[in-house]
């Protein structure tokens, strides 16, 4: 049933998101793009524009990708799925003041995963490159701007997003 | 808690609020509780923001006090995103559409690239780090599963001779 393995696959992704909420972005693009072709490399990237112009973490990606496959029901199990987890988890850690995260194992555990996150998100980054923009100078030039930007300037990135969407519109019209 | 639907721009925009209606305004917990949830949460896989609020859940209510204060939180973000799921979805497919559609793409790759390069920063301080982060990029690229790349990086981790 769809509902479940909407469910399960995020409750995996959420287990594996060390180093916070963006951490979880290239396990969702391999999910939901790569390996079960649930939505394309596209939509992923619009859905990350929607993680950032709405309010509350970025792993909401989940409810847009649970819509696409399932509609209302299939985002709520999906959004279920991604949160339920890591919740419990914080819940439990203020229960038991904390011992769990400083065992050195699972310290351990979670400074050998980053780096791994971190080649990944770069392999999602290509992706959605690859896909979306192309090889287009213009569309090439709006990544190097807002990278730019967002790097050099405290500028909201929706603001950035509205700004690449004004431009994208202007190379298109041409 | 009306905090989820104005915490715009991730997870310092959150604690920051959290910190202002919970401590300053209401006096329902203190900074160093925050400072502790904040603590505690970061090892931890998953969104550090909810995980704060289900922590500070807790503390205040028990379970009942944590899945009320995670649902809340969450609420608006899910009510939207299904809102722009669905407009998405019943998008025209015109050029003009598709024009503005290609930039803010562009832009969002724009922004991954500096948050790889900001989440990167503290966590590439090794050689070894370095290395598994190469290795994990050459992997996805070469279609391995992903949950298996970051599962094998974990446990190379719990061999390595320090954290």
């Amino acid at each position: 049933m769809i509902h479940a393995e909407l469910f399960a696959r995020f409750v995996l992704v959420s287990l594996l998101a060390f180093g916070g909420g963006q951490a979880a972005l290239p396990m969702v693009e391999r999910l939901a793009v790569h390996d079960t072709h649930w939505i394309t490399a596209s939509a992923f990237g619009a859905a990350v524009a929607f993680a950032y112009l709405t309010p509350g973490p970025v792993l909401i990606v989940a409810t847009f990708v649970g819509y696409h496959v399932a509609g209302v029901s299939g985002a709520l199990a999906a959004t279920l799925g991604a949160f339920l987890a890591p919740c419990t988890l914080a819940a439990l850690v203020a229960r038991q003041a904390a011992r769990f995260t400083q065992r050195p194992w699972f310290r351990r555990f979670g400074t050998g995963a980053a780096p791994a996150v971190m080649g990944l998100l770069g392999v999602t980054t290509l992706a959605i490159a690859r896909d979306a923009v192309g090889t287009s100078w213009a569309h090439l030039g709006i990544v190097a701007l807002v990278a730019g930007l967002s790097a050099g300037t405290r500028l909201h990135p929706a603001v950035l997003l509205i700004l690449g969407g004004c431009l994208g519109y202007l190379s298109g019209s041409r | 808690m009306r905090i989820g639907a104005a915490a715009f721009g991730g997870l310092g925009a959150t604690v920051a609020l959290i910190e202002a209606e919970l401590v300053r305004r209401r006096q329902l917990a203190s900074a160093d509780t925050i400072t502790e949830a904040l603590t505690w949460t970061k090892p931890l896989p998953g969104s550090t923001g909810v995980q704060v609020v289900a922590f500070l859940g807790w503390r205040l209510g028990g379970w009942t006090g944590s899945a009320v204060c995670t649902v809340a939180f969450l609420a608006p973000s899910i009510v939207f995103m299904i809102a722009l799921a669905y407009a998405y979805a019943a998008l025209p497919a015109s050029p003009a559409v598709a024009a503005v559609r290609r930039g803010v793409l562009a832009a969002v790759v724009g922004l991954l690239l500096v948050t790889t390069a900001r989440l990167a920063g503290p966590i590439l301080v090794s050689p070894l780090a370095i290395g598994v982060a190469v290795a994990a990029f050459g992997l996805g690229a070469l279609d391995v599963n992903a949950a298996a790349i970051v599962l094998a990086a974990g446990l190379l981790g719990t061999r390595a001779p320090r954290a």
